[in-house]
């Protein structure tokens, strides 16, 4: 079997902001070249700092970094030079239009003017192109910041919680453009963000990241193999949630009573049936049983828990 | 190497587009001049004797000079180098230009040489402004004529080099200052209280040491000789030299900081 390449890959990654507990404890993060990686973790659990690391803004203390299988130490201009990206907000200077920022970036990449037409195009800012960016909403300056990472057409994006401020609209069609470009252009993307659910239609590798530690990388078939080992998580809605608790426990299953259901975890489908032919028996009218919706959320949260 | 450094150049020089520090520079160039017309214009008593003048150009340059030379030039400069360098923390942009493919050393020396291009900029308009100044009232009021008294053009040259050299320290002493700190208000009261020392001090035998004077030493000694102990060494090397100290240590300070965006 072949070994896939690896775009990025940080070894043994440590760092600290100060000298008591480091931020990153031995990061090896490995994102596969034509991947999408979402690199998921609470707020403050690494994931920025990992990132800057990355992009060479934060000095290494204990590790590596190497992107394209080149040493980000030694090589990190021709490194840079394929890489688009954007850390937190964007980076944009306000007194300037949304064109004069891409212009000036164009000088520093030595591309065509063309490009900024086009970086701007994809992101539908066009029309308000000779407009100030400190007139621009939150959601525009977002998309003018992607554009900025995309306008030398990087084979590497990294993306450090691009959907912020973007309202549902903005992260339907920010997430058709990264697959579009992962596509059709086969750039690598890594993604960062702090929830599984808004990123969990567009990634195709995660990476969990809680307490600076990596909880879990890997595909994400794997994290769903992963979740069907553990979907064994129902809720059930009857109209009596006490005695459905009740019997529940006497049936020998741990749950929890939340806002209108009752959560049983770690039960066969066969137990199912069981538990809910006992609610009929005890004249508990069900309303529904059903297993969890967003169940990667909660293996995700399981994960960060452990 | 080089065309990355004129690419870096020619990004730096887009952002200072429409900001306060490019504002400054024409507004600083453009006051005193205006303000020497509007004074003509409004008292016109003896302006036919000045006009006739054979130290009419020399008078009107020190006229323009005063106010320039000892508060408008330091305090601008403070300003202007204070206001581009904080241009990338204000936008929270020391990240994605740290991100670009460029070594540290084009990006410190190419907003190095923005700020000396636009001091250059400054004297360019500066002296024209001097020469129109000096023209308008000629045109506008009935019984003054053009000044005929002749033009040292070497002169002036080497007094416009002698004062761009006496600038220097301050824009780099601003611009290691600005890059080392967020807060916009170190640079801004650093370069003040260091004007004010410099103007403190001008008497004191050791005053030349205060890097902040050279512009106000050049003027005195040129129009006001009595009214500051002018060094007896040569102040403008020792600005060449503060100069070159500053932006050592602000290149070493910068390409060591640990955080960069």
């Amino acid at each position: 079997m072949q070994t896939p390449l690896h775009c990025v890959e940080t070894r043994s990654l440590t760092f600290g902001y100060s000298s008591t507990e480091p931020v990153l404890k031995s990061i090896d993060l490995k994102v596969e070249q034509g991947s999408i990686y979402g690199f998921l973790g609470p707020n403050g659990a690494g994931k920025t700092t990992t990132l800057r690391l990355i992009l060479g803004l934060l000095k290494i203390q204990t590790g590596q970094v190497s992107i394209f299988g080149k040493d980000l130490a030694k090589g990190r201009l021709e490194i840079l030079r394929q890489v688009g990206s954007m850390i937190e907000s964007p980076s944009l200077y306000g007194h300037l239009t949304a064109y004069e920022n891409l212009a000036l970036l164009c000088k520093v990449y030595r591309c065509s003017t063309d490009a900024i037409n086009q970086a701007l195009e994809l992101v539908d800012l066009t029309q308000t192109k000779n407009k100030k960016v400190s007139q621009f909403s939150l959601g525009m300056k977002q998309r003018l910041g992607i554009a900025v990472a995309l306008l030398h057409r990087p084979p590497l994006l990294i993306l450090d919680e691009p959907t912020n401020g973007l309202d549902p609209n903005g992260i339907i069609e920010m997430r058709a453009l990264l697959k579009k470009l992962n596509k059709e252009s086969g750039t690598t993307i890594v993604i960062s963000s702090h929830l599984l659910a808004e990123i969990e239609k567009l990634v195709s590798h995660v990476g969990i990241i809680h307490q600076g530690k990596m909880r879990f990388q890997g595909t994400l078939e794997k994290l769903q193999l992963l979740t069907r080992q553990n979907n064994d998580t129902v809720t059930i809605e009857t109209d009596n949630m006490p005695a459905t608790k009740e019997i529940v426990e006497q049936l020998g299953h741990r749950c929890e009573v939340g806002e209108g259901y009752v959560l049983i975890k770690n039960i066969t489908k066969a137990n199912i049936a069981v538990v809910n032919a006992s609610l009929v028996a005890s004249s508990i009218n069900v309303y529904g049983i059903s297993s969890q919706t967003s169940y990667l959320e909660n293996i995700f949260m399981e994960i960060i828990n452990r | 190497m080089t065309a990355a450094f004129v690419g870096s150049l020619q990004s730096e020089w887009i952002k200072k587009r429409r900001s306060l520090a490019g504002w400054l520079v024409i507004v600083g160039a453009l006051f005193t001049p205006l303000i020497i017309v509007v004074a003509r214009l409004t008292y016109q008593d003896g302006l036919a004797k000045l006009y006739t003048s054979d130290t009419f150009w020399r008078d009107h340059w020190n006229n323009c000079w005063e106010s320039v030379a000892i508060f408008l030039l330091p305090i601008g400069e403070v300003l202007a180098a204070s206001l581009i360098t904080q241009l990338e923390y204000k936008n929270n942009t020391w990240k994605q230009l740290h991100t670009t493919p460029l070594h540290f050393t084009t990006i410190y020396f190419s907003k190095l040489l923005v700020m000396l291009a636009m001091l250059f900029q400054f004297f360019f308009l500066f002296n024209i402004a001097i020469f129109i100044s000096a023209i308008i009232p000629a045109l506008v009021i009935a019984d003054v004529s053009i000044p005929t008294a002749p033009i040292d053009v070497l002169f002036y040259l080497k007094e416009n080099v002698l004062y761009f050299i006496d600038c220097l320290p301050i824009i780099a002493l601003q611009y290691l200052i600005a890059l080392n700190f967020k807060n916009f208000l170190v640079p801004i009261g650093t370069g003040f209280l260091m004007w004010v020392l410099s103007l403190a001090t001008l008497r004191w035998e050791y005053g030349y040491l205060f890097p902040y004077s050279y512009t106000i030493f050049n003027f005195l000694n040129e129009a006001a000789s009595g009214k500051a102990a002018i060094p007896d060494l040569n102040f403008h090397l020792l600005a060449l030299g503060y100069f070159i100290g500053f932006i050592a240590i602000g290149y070493a300070l910068y390409v060591t900081k640990k955080d960069k965006g």
